[in-house]
Order: C-alpha cells, then sequence, then structure tokens
C-alpha cells in the first residue's frame, strides 16, 4: 500500500501542476534559469565553515574540517541501518563528513516526515522526498526553498543545462516561482512496466513479442483465448486503490490520455488551456478498448479489482496467462512456474503504439530527491552542506560512489571501463548467492544516498539484468510526450480544489471500473460527463486555467 | 490487625436480590445517609483516601489528554506544517463549511452511520448469546479449548484477515464455489456495491465474537451461585434459571458495553476497509475515515482532519449522553 | 441463609458422564437435553471456522513460495521451508526488538493497571462527591483528543521522546476499560466491605484485601485486555521513537511487510531466491510470531476466570 501511494505520488507529482510548455517561441529554458541565477545573492559569511574556497565541476568535495548533517533516514528492512558501512567510514575518511541520523522506518515513512515536520522538527536533510511531496509544507516556511541555492551548486546546474531539465524543473514550481524539492535527476526515463505473458503459449500460436498496436496485440490475445477457451488470456493487477492503475498508466499515452497512477491531478493540456482528463475523448476512447476486452473475455474482469495475490496465483496456476509487470516483478512469477515445475515461461512484451501513437509518458526524469530544512539557513556549515550534497548527488563522481562503491574494493572496471562488481558481492541480483551484499554489508545503491539509481544513462543501466536492459533498448523508440506549462495555485486554491479534485477522481476511478466491466454502457459516457460537471469540475478546471495564466503572464 | 477475607465473606453473606441497587447500608458512625449536601471541606475530609486514588489518574489524564486537546483550535484556525503549533491565523468555519459542502464527504458520513449501526445492532448481542452458551458446556477442558480457540481471529492482523475475505469472495472462491455447486451463478461479491456491508459486517462477527465474550464470562462468575440454587430450589428449569438468574447477572455488563458501544459506533474500522474497498464499493464501503485518508494524501490539510474530527467527536459525545440517560430513566443503570 | 452444600450427588447417569457445573448438578428436560447438544454442535462449528483460517496461516508459514503464489496452500505446509522464519529470526534486531515489546507491555500494563483500578475503585463509590464531574472528564477524554501534532510536541517537550516512557505512560488509561471495571465495582457486595471497615481497615486495606482478591476475573480481564493491546500496538512507537534499537517488534514487522509489498525496484535488494520466498509468507510468519505468546499466555490468565466471588461457597 505504500509502494502504491509512493507511485501514485511519483506519478502524480511529475504531472503536478502542470509543468513548463516549451512553446515554441517561448524561451522558458533560460528564462527560468535566469530566474534561479537572479535570485538575490546570499550571504554566507560566518555559514561557510567547513566548506571549500574552490568547488566545482570534477572537483572532489572535502569539508576543510571535519562536518556533521542532520539527517533524516528511512531505514529499509532489506538493507537495516548499520553504523560501520564503508560508504560511511569512506565519506568521514575522505569528505570529513558525518552524519547525525534520524530515522524513521520504510513503512511509517511518508507518515513520519510529515509528522516531524509539521511539529517542526525536521533534520537538516530530509531525504526520499518524490516530487509532489513537498507541496503541503511550502506554505508554512519549514522548507528552503530549493531554486534560490541551486546556483551554488555547479554540479547540479551543469546536469539541468546538459540534459535540458529546465522544463521539468518547472514543473515543481509553486506559485512563488520558486521550487523547494532538490530532485533527482534522470538523464533518459527508463521504462519499466509492461505485460509480461507466457512465452511459451506465444510462440506455440506463433504471436510477436512486439505487437504493433494495441488493437494486434487484442487480436493476439483473441487468438490465445481461441486456442484455451477455459483461460483467461489476460488478468491484472495493481488495481488495489483503483481499476488497473498500473497498467493503464503505460497504456494510456498510446491513447493520447493519462490514467491510472498517470491521472495525477487530471489535468490534460490541449494547447491552449487544460481540461479536465476523465471527461475527454480519449480517456474514452482508452476505456472502450478496455471494456472490449472484457466483453470478448479476453481481459479477466475480476482483474479490475482484485489485490495483487489473487492475480500473482492465477498466474502460478496458469489461469491466467499473462499480467502486468516490471523488471523484478517478472523474475518473481517465472521463479514461481519454475518451483512448480510448469513447463512455461514469461516475457516481457514491448508496449504497443495506440490511436494516438507510439507514445511514453512525460514527466518522468524528475524523481524522488531530498529537501532542506529551512533551519539550515542559520547553521554556520550551510555552504558546506551545500557543496557536500551537490557532490553527493549531482556529481558523476558522488554518484558512482553512492551507487557502486570503492573502486578496487566493491567493484573493479574493465577494460572497455564498464563496471564489474566483485564476485564476492551481490547487488540486485548480479552475482547472486555470494555471502556479502553491497547495500546490506557496505551501504552502498542505499535510497537514501543514491539518487535514483545514478541519474546518468551510464549509471542507471549499469546493474541492470539483460532482460531489462533489452527491454529500454526495445521501448527506445517509443516517442516522449511533452510537459504540459506550470499552473501553480495558491494556497486557499489548493485547498478548496483538493476537495474537488477528490470526489472527481473518486467518481472517475468508480465509472472507469463500471465502464471496463459492462456495469454501465458505453452509451452512458455523456450522462457520466455531465455527471463530473455536476461535481465542480468546470471551477475546477476554471481555478487552474487562472492560474496557469497567471503564472505565465508573471513569468513569460 | 489482620483480617481474614473469609471471615468477612461468612459474616456478610446474604441473598442479592437487585445487583444493580446498593443495598441500603446499614448505619456507620461515619456515614451520613442524605449526602447531597456535602460541602466540599467535608466530603474531602471525609473522603480523603478516595480522593488521593484520584489524584494520580487525574493529572495524568490532564497532562496527556486535555493539554493536546487545545491542538484542535486548529480546526478553526489555518494551519501550516512548519508553523505554530496552534495555527497561523483565524479562519473560523472555513474548514467546516468545506466539508459541509462536499458530497463525499456526506456519502462517507451516512456509510459511517449505517456500517457502524450494522455492527452495532447485529454483533452487539452475538458475544452475549455465545458467552451463554459457552456457559452451558458442562465439560470443562471442552469449554477451555472452545473458548481459546474462538478468540484466534482477534489476533489475526487486519492484513491477513482482508487477504481471506477478499479469497473466500473471489469469483472462483470457497463462497462462489458454494454457491454454483447449488445451481446459482457465480457473484463478484467485491464488485458490486451492496454487499459489502454484509461482507464487512460478517467479518467483524468472525473476528470480534470470541474476543467479546471475554467480559460476558467475567462478569458470570461474579454471579451468587446460591442464587441458581434458590432457584432450583423454587423449581425452576435451566431455561427460567438463564432468564431469572444469569441475564439479569451480566446486566450491569451488558448496559455498560451498549452505552460505551453506542458512544464509540461511528469509529468503525479505517484499516480493514482501506484494504478492503475498490472504488465501485465506495458508495456503500467509503467511510470518514477513509474519506480523509484519501483527500489527506493530496493535501496533508491537517485543519481539514481536524475539524471534520471534531464534528465526529461532537456527535460521539453526544450520543454517549442521550443512551446514558436513557439507560437511566428505563433501566435504572447508567454509566454515572 | 443458604448452607447446604452445592455438591449434591449426580443422580442420573448423564450427569455422571459429565461433571457437574459449578451452578450445581440438576435434573435436565428433554428439551433441555436436545438443546445441549445442538449447543455442542453449534460451538463445535464455530471451533472450525475460527481454527480452519488459524491453521490455513500456519500452514502458509512453512510453505515454500511457489505453492503460496498458486494458491495451494491448505491446512498443510507445502514445500516444507522454514527460509522466512530464518530470516525473520536470524536478524538480532528482530529479537532486540522483541525484547523491548515484551518490556514495553509488562511496565506499561502494570501502570495501566495501577491507574485504572484506582480511579475505578473510587469512582464506584457513588457517595463520592464531584463523581460524576470526574467521570465526566474520563468521558470526554474518549471522544476528543488533540491529534498527531500537539501531542508529538507534548512528548517532545516532556523528554520522553525515545525513551521507555513515551510508549508506556501515554495510553496508560484507557476509559472503556476504565468504566468497565468501575462497573464490576460497583456491583461488589458493599456489606462486605462495610464488614472490614468495622474491623478497621482503611479504604487502601479495603481496596487491596478485600475487593482486588476477590475481583479476580475482571483483573485478569484487563490485565489481559491492556496486555493485547500494548502487546499488538505500534503507534505509539512510530510516533516517538527514532531509532530502530527501540522499536517494539510490531514496527519490525510492518515495515518488513512494507519492503516485501513494495515492488518499487530501487533498493528492493532484487529478487534473489531468499527475496521472493520471504515476500511470499511473510505476512503468515509475521502473524505467527505476533500471536504465539500471547495465544500461549492465555491459558494461565483462564484460570482466573473461575475463581471469582464465590460467595456462599466458602465455609466458615
Amino acid at each position: 500500500m505504500t509502494q502504491h501511494m509512493r507511485r501514485s505520488v511519483l506519478l502524480a507529482g511529475a504531472m503536478l501542476a502542470a509543468g513548463a510548455l516549451v512553446l515554441s517561441g517561448c524561451d522558458s529554458g533560460s528564462s527560468a534559469a535566469d530566474d534561479d541565477k537572479a535570485a538575490a545573492d546570499f550571504d554566507f559569511t560566518g555559514k561557510d565553515v567547513g566548506a571549500m574556497e574552490d568547488y566545482g565541476v570534477g572537483d572532489t568535495f572535502q569539508a576543510t574540517e571535519p562536518v556533521e548533517f542532520g539527517l533524516f533516514y528511512r531505514d529499509h528492512p532489506n538493507y537495516p541501518y548499520s553504523k560501520d558501512w564503508l560508504f560511511l567510514s569512506e565519506l568521514e575518511k575522505n569528505q570529513q563528513v558525518t552524519f547525525d541520523i534520524t530515522s524513521a522506518p520504510l513503512n511509517e515513512w511518508d507518515q513520519r516526515k510529515s509528522l516531524v515536520i509539521g511539529a517542526g522538527d525536521a533534520p537538516d536533510i530530509i531525504s526520499v522526498t518524490y516530487p509532489g511531496q513537498e507541496v503541503p509544507f511550502v506554505a508554512g516556511g519549514a522548507i528552503l526553498p530549493a531554486s534560490d541555492f541551486v546556483q551554488y551548486m555547479p554540479n547540479y546546474m551543469d546536469k539541468v543545462k546538459k540534459w535540458h531539465l529546465e522544463a521539468d524543473l518547472d514543473q515543481l514550481r509553486q506559485e512563488d516561482g520558486k521550487y523547494y524539492l532538490f530532485p533527482g535527476f534522470r538523464e533518459e526515463p527508463r521504462p519499466e512496466y509492461t505485460f509480461a505473458v507466457r512465452s511459451d503459449i506465444w510462440q506455440e500460436l506463433g504471436l510477436s513479442l512486439e505487437p504493433a498496436t494495441f488493437d494486434e496485440f487484442a487480436d493476439d490475445l483473441r487468438a490465445v483465448k481461441k486456442a484455451y477457451p477455459d483461460l483467461y488470456p489476460m488478468t491484472d493487477r495493481w488495481s488495489a486503490n483503483g481499476p488497473l492503475e498500473g497498467t493503464l498508466a503505460f497504456v494510456s499515452p498510446n491513447f493520447g490520455t493519462q490514467a491510472g497512477w498517470g491521472f495525477g491531478q487530471g489535468l490534460t493540456w490541449n494547447g491552449d488551456e487544460f481540461v479536465y482528463t476523465g471527461a475527454t475523448d480519449e480517456y474514452k476512447e482508452l476505456i472502450e478498448f478496455y471494456a472490449g476486452l472484457v466483453e470478448d473475455g479476453l481481459l479477466d474482469p475480476e482483474a479490475v479489482t482484485q489485490d495483487d495475490d489473487q492475480a500473482k496465483q492465477k498466474v502460478a496456476s496458469g489461469q491466467a496467462l499473462s499480467v502486468g509487470t516490471n523488471n523484478q516483478e517478472i523474475i518473481g512469477y517465472r521463479q514461481t512456474l519454475k518451483d512448480l515445475g510448469t513447463d512455461g515461461d514469461l516475457a516481457m512484451i514491448r508496449v504497443p503504439a495506440g490511436p494516438a501513437g507510439d507514445n511514453f509518458q512525460a514527466g518522468q526524469r524528475l524523481v524522488s530527491g531530498f529537501m532542506l530544512s529551512s533551519k539550515v539557513q542559520e547553521s554556520p556549515h550551510f555552504k558546506a552542506l551545500l557543496q557536500f550534497l551537490d557532490w553527493l548527488y549531482y556529481s558523476d563522481e558522488g554518484l558512482e560512489f553512492a551507487k557502486w562503491g570503492v573502486e578496487g574494493e566493491t567493484y573493479t572496471k574493465d577494460a572497455d571501463g564498464k563496471r564489474v562488481l566483485d564476485p564476492g558481492i551481490t547487488a540486485m541480483g548480479i552475482n547472486a548467492g555470494a555471502p556479502k551484499n553491497l547495500q546490506t554489508d557496505y551501504g552502498f545503491s542505499n535510497g537514501v544516498w543514491m539518487l535514483v539509481h545514478g541519474s546518468s544513462v551510464d549509471l542507471d543501466r549499469s546493474m541492470l539484468p539483460e532482460e531489462a536492459l533489452n527491454f529500454v533498448e526495445q521501448m527506445s523508440t517509443k516517442k516522449v510526450l511533452d510537459l504540459p506549462p506550470p499552473a501553480p495555485l495558491s494556497e486557499a486554491e489548493r485547498e478548496q480544489v483538493s476537495l474537488y479534485q477528490s470526489a472527481l477522481k473518486d467518481h472517475v476511478w468508480q465509472s472507469t471500473a463500471a465502464f471496463i466491466l459492462g456495469q454501465r454502457s458505453m452509451d452512458e459516457w455523456d450522462t457520466y460527463v455531465s455527471e463530473l460537471e455536476g461535481m465542480n469540475m468546470t471551477q475546477y478546471i476554471d481555478i487552474v486555467n487562472e492560474a496557469q495564466k497567471r503564472y505565465a503572464k508573471a513569468n513569460g | 490487625m489482620s483480617v481474614n477475607s473469609n471471615l468477612v465473606v461468612a459474616e456478610a453473606v446474604e441473598l442479592r436480590a437487585e445487583v444493580d441497587e446498593a443495598p441500603s447500608p446499614p448505619q456507620r458512625r461515619s456515614r451520613r445517609s442524605r449526602s447531597s449536601r456535602t460541602t466540599w471541606r467535608k466530603a474531602l475530609k471525609k473522603d480523603w483516601r478516595l480522593y488521593s486514588l484520584l489524584v494520580l489518574p487525574v493529572v495524568f489524564l490532564v497532562i496527556f489528554r486535555y493539554i493536546p486537546m487545545a491542538g484542535n483550535i486548529i480546526a478553526f484556525r489555518r494551519f501550516r506544517p512548519g508553523g505554530s503549533m496552534f495555527g497561523d491565523e483565524w479562519v473560523g468555519l472555513r474548514y467546516v463549511e468545506l466539508f459541509i459542502h462536499d458530497p463525499t464527504f456526506w456519502r462517507a458520513f451516512f456509510n459511517t452511520l449505517i456500517l457502524g449501526g450494522l455492527t452495532l445492532v447485529i454483533v452487539f448481542p452475538l458475544p452475549i448469546v455465545l458467552a451463554l452458551m459457552f456457559n452451558e458446556l458442562r465439560s470443562h477442558s471442552f469449554k477451555r479449548v472452545a473458548q481459546s480457540i474462538s478468540y484466534l481471529p482477534h489476533f489475526m492482523s487486519v492484513v491477513i484477515v482482508a487477504g481471506m475475505v477478499l479469497q473466500l469472495t473471489a469469483v472462483r472462491g470457497s463462497i462462489n464455489q458454494a454457491i454454483e455447486f447449488f445451481g446459482g451463478d457465480a457473484i463478484p461479491f467485491m464488485q458490486l456495491a451492496q454487499w459489502f456491508p454484509t461482507i464487512y459486517v460478517s467479518s467483524e462477527i468472525w473476528q470480534t465474537v470470541g474476543w467479546g465474550t471475554i467480559l460476558y464470562l467475567a462478569a458470570l462468575t461474579t454471579i451468587d451461585p446460591q442464587l441458581y440454587e434458590a432457584a432450583r430450589i423454587d423449581g425452576a428449569s435451566r431455561w427460567r434459571q438463564i432468564w431469572h438468574v444469569t441475564l439479569p447477572g451480566i446486566r450491569p455488563t451488558m448496559i455498560v458495553l451498549l452505552i460505551l458501544n453506542i458512544g464509540t459506533f461511528m469509529a468503525v474500522g479505517f484499516e480493514k476497509i482501506l484494504l478492503l474497498y475498490n472504488p465501485l464499493l465506495y458508495p456503500t464501503a467509503d467511510v470518514i475515515s477513509t474519506y480523509l485518508y484519501r483527500v489527506g494524501i493530496i493535501s496533508s490539510n491537517f485543519s481539514y482532519a481536524t475539524a471534520i474530527g471534531l464534528f465526529e467527536s461532537l456527535i460521539g459525545l453526544v450520543l454517549i449522553l442521550t443512551a446514558n440517560a436513557i439507560s437511566r430513566r428505563t433501566v435504572g443503570t447508567s454509566l454515572w | 441463609m443458604v448452607t447446604e452444600s452445592l455438591r449434591t450427588a449426580p443422580r442420573r447417569m448423564s450427569e455422571r458422564i459429565f461433571r457437574p457445573a459449578k451452578q450445581g448438578g440438576i435434573t435436565d428436560t428433554r428439551g433441555y437435553t436436545v438443546f445441549r447438544i445442538v449447543n455442542g454442535v453449534l460451538i463445535v462449528a464455530l471451533c472450525f471456522l475460527t481454527l480452519y483460517p488459524f491453521l490455513n496461516v500456519v500452514a502458509q508459514a512453512f510453505s515454500s513460495e511457489a505453492y503460496i503464489n498458486s494458491g495451494q496452500v491448505n491446512l498443510i505446509p507445502k514445500g516444507f521451508n522454514v527460509t522466512t522464519f530464518g530470516y525473520v529470526m536470524g536478524d538480532p534486531m528482530f529479537w532486540r526488538n522483541y525484547g523491548n515489546t515484551v518490556l514495553y507491555t509488562v511496565v506499561a500494563t502494570a501502570i495501566a493497571m495501577v491507574f485504572t483500578t484506582t480511579f475505578a475503585y473510587a469512582l464506584s463509590k457513588k457517595h463520592l462527591k464531584g463523581r460524576a464531574f470526574f467521570i465526566g472528564i474520563a468521558v470526554f477524554t474518549m471522544f476528543f483528543n488533540g491529534g498527531l501534532i500537539p501531542n508529538y510536541i507534548l512528548i517532545n517537550e516532556l523528554g520522553f521522546k525515545n525513551t521507555l516512557w513515551a510508549i508506556v505512560i501515554p495510553n496508560a488509561i484507557s476509559v472503556f476499560n476504565l468504566l468497565v471495571m468501575k462497573s464490576f465495582f460497583e456491583g461488589f457486595p458493599e456489606d462486605l466491605e462495610e464488614a472490614a471497615a468495622i474491623d478497621g481497615l482503611t479504604t487502601y486495606g479495603i481496596l487491596w484485601k478485600i475487593v482486588l482478591p476477590l475481583s479476580k476475573a475482571v483483573i485478569a480481564t484487563m490485565v489481559l485486555f491492556y496486555a493485547v493491546s500494548f502487546w499488538n500496538s505500534w503507534f505509539a512507537a512510530f510516533l516517538y521513537m527514532d531509532k530502530a534499537e527501540l522499536y517494539p517488534v510490531t514496527v519490525y514487522l510492518r515495515n518488513l511487510l512494507a519492503a516485501a509489498s513494495s515492488t518499487e525496484s530501487l533498493g528492493a535488494g532484487a529478487m534473489s531466491g531468499d527475496a521472493t520466498q520471504v515476500a511470499a509468507n511473510v505476512k503468515a510468519v509475521t502473524m505467527l510470531l505476533t500471536v504465539l505468546p500471547i495465544v500461549c499466555l492465555y491459558p494461565f490468565i483462564q484460570k482466573y476466570f473461575v475463581s471469582g466471588v464465590m460467595l456462599g461457597s466458602v465455609k466458615q
């Protein structure tokens, strides 16, 4: 459940409050960056204890004297915190940095974070925060406005420029034009989700693992149904909080809309203004497609509401022949089939194209990052903190260190420069069975200190299994959609709007499920839209459009 | 001077007719018979020991319950995380208006009433019945074993129970298998809103009925066995004994529990519903706590949640006062 | 005054087979015998309904993931496997946290019992001036509380954060339990207390020497209720504890559950064989590990439910 929350916030946040519209003609890229530089230069007198005199891209950070930073640490049970980690000792040795750790368990992470910040008790660095999660804390002034200070972080600025992240960052801006999160960067979004199909059956029937369109995929499912009338060609999961949330998220961009985890605030930019996603024709088309699947007996109707365990059971027992998956889950499905002695195997297919094209959702380049408590402005180590964070989270050297560890100790580089993990250490499935674990025993590849698997394409993919790499290759020909323009709301607007959003989304979710299952006929679509209107849809859209115009006027 | 409790008991044995009405006390030198006019000074002087027993608990309540209650003011002031604990600015009834005008809130409110009410009406009597059933078992060891087994569901974590319910109600789950065996069509229970109350209440019954008997079993031990003797001598059958001795014997416990349950009936299980429901079931399954949870993900609005919380608390308080008053008037027993 | 012995010799064969209940042997009508048979059958059915799911969970805890994931586990473990147990119980933090839970539960229950019993006894005296007021302030707290942040700040200010006191003090009085106990005390025969008073005992003495020893059933019940609730509680630790060594085992186990169900590829530690096995039955294992001590403890408490205010059964 926490995972669902996290995912939905992740993806919602990426679509949060609209993004920067990179309209041809609007030079928003440089204007945003200029804004950041234009912020009044901060006076660091008395606050640069331990900071390096000369620090820039390519420099290794080392504090001029030992410094300690407060850290809100997320304790993941797969790698419980240990103060003996090599990561920590290296940091102390080379960077002269130690941490004063306040920890919270993974399970209660979001609530605890909210509580601690709410009570004004937050440590300096608040780790593992997804875009969108910082919004509630902005108004109270508990969080440092990141955009004012990134100018002092050379690696950060360098990557923003190299990877053209200005438009993505604009998505995070609040009404005052500033953004409050230090996001994790991703050079290129990495596709992870698709359908897993029984490759033995697909092969038997001569079906392709790279169907060109969804219609073709549906035909494939029909062929499967014909050959195996008593089984479900497809079931699905990630429906615990809403119908087919996970799957609709990667399917919907191909239909020109956003659904499931990608639904976010329910706003679609049509070029001129925002409209409500749940009422658009593209959304209708997506739902129609799925309703057709259920009607033809291709999709297990229970998939719309069942919990993940039930879905997994259907796949494992052979009752269903395909299911939604990601890199990790397919390994689990496969393992179960093997343990049961079934003569079957699974493969990930390439997500097909749809009526709106061969697309991949927008906004996947900013992911989990960190916030800083606004109290750090008073700290004598403020400048050192910024430099350190810049080095650890945004410099190539720091990212590599956080992910792979120490060259010669935990990994080596072969002739091609490819990193090879020490054979006595396992991580992410590599060197399975090795006595030591990179995360548990050394403290590397830790979600708190390593942003986004390493940010750069090089690092991000360095630990992936071959199957995942192939999938990424296959999917790389998809078009990544553009981001909408930002439309940050004022506090009062947000209060009102959150209730509208919640009610509208509930209704969209409910009706999506009902339409897909056939409980409600597609002929009733117009009735459904008018129901949405009765739930303040127009007021909601009006407020958002107002906010967008307001922002565009103030910021060009 | 040491006092032997058995001797005291033997000295003071007498048949108790009505358990709740205290028999008129014999004259004791320091007791007044009509003491409603006692002033505080006199009361303190006479009962200072009793008051001394009160001191620690009351101090506890004041520190750990009443002081934080001041935080509820944020229902009327805008609270910002990181700002003052008492909110940053006065907004009056803004949040109250927000939720009054939200139809989703009212749907959640009525669902809470319905689910809570059903649970109260159906689930409340069952532990009593079960306790009586246990009481009629002759074999002690069977009784003990059966009791222990009946408590097991209470200990099953809600995650597991939810998983079980979902399995049972699945289209190919046990319940549907039974239905099809008898010639019916499988029903997708978790996709039809009208089934949720039944499913929820059934799972509540299963989980709580065993544990709920504990209090009643404890109460049953306080019934004077001599009353049964007397009834038997008077020629009462077992049924009449149950009716005239057992039930009145546990009546005070029943009443207390009933009043308490009426007061708290709106506290419908949050986690279980969260795990069981899905959007198709919102019309009957969405309760106030789950509604707040969903709204909270988007806004993290403590003030709004507090306003709703105050509303719920007020209702609960009114309910318990009413139940108590009615009980005092009709039955004679009350909480105070 | 009835003084004849309760244990009259059983007259019929059926009564010789079953030991006479403590209410005394009586002649059963035919209808009542039918009822007793039906009663027995119903209770057996209930036992089945409650035991079966529990045994299912036990079986899952010992089964291997393939069988669990394909839904084949019923009452008997399939593919007997204790990997998850090893995974959990091999972690020293687990034992540390388990010890914490035991400590917290014992201390919290003791404190809660002292507060609740004294409070309930004092409030059960109907002649006490201001009684309604005190009951009122207790009942009021049942409905109104301050919310997360004020409580958090209060505990912080008191310096309880990251100490035992943060867990055992804030929930020391459950008003529900208080009122139930009060009602039991109200039903306690006053004449016993008066006789003791006449013999020279003070209020404290009456409470300690007369009332409590004869109220074993309700005291046992309350101890059980409090102990179970503290044993299962994780919320206070979540609010006030920062360090993993201080967590009760419930937080540890909840955490494990969250990790197992999280498909977040970051930090999921990859799908090594162990991880999938753990993910499959960690729910069952955690439940068993939490429940077992209580289930074992219960029979010891049960004997207190037999004794009680056995008026009349005690001879001079």
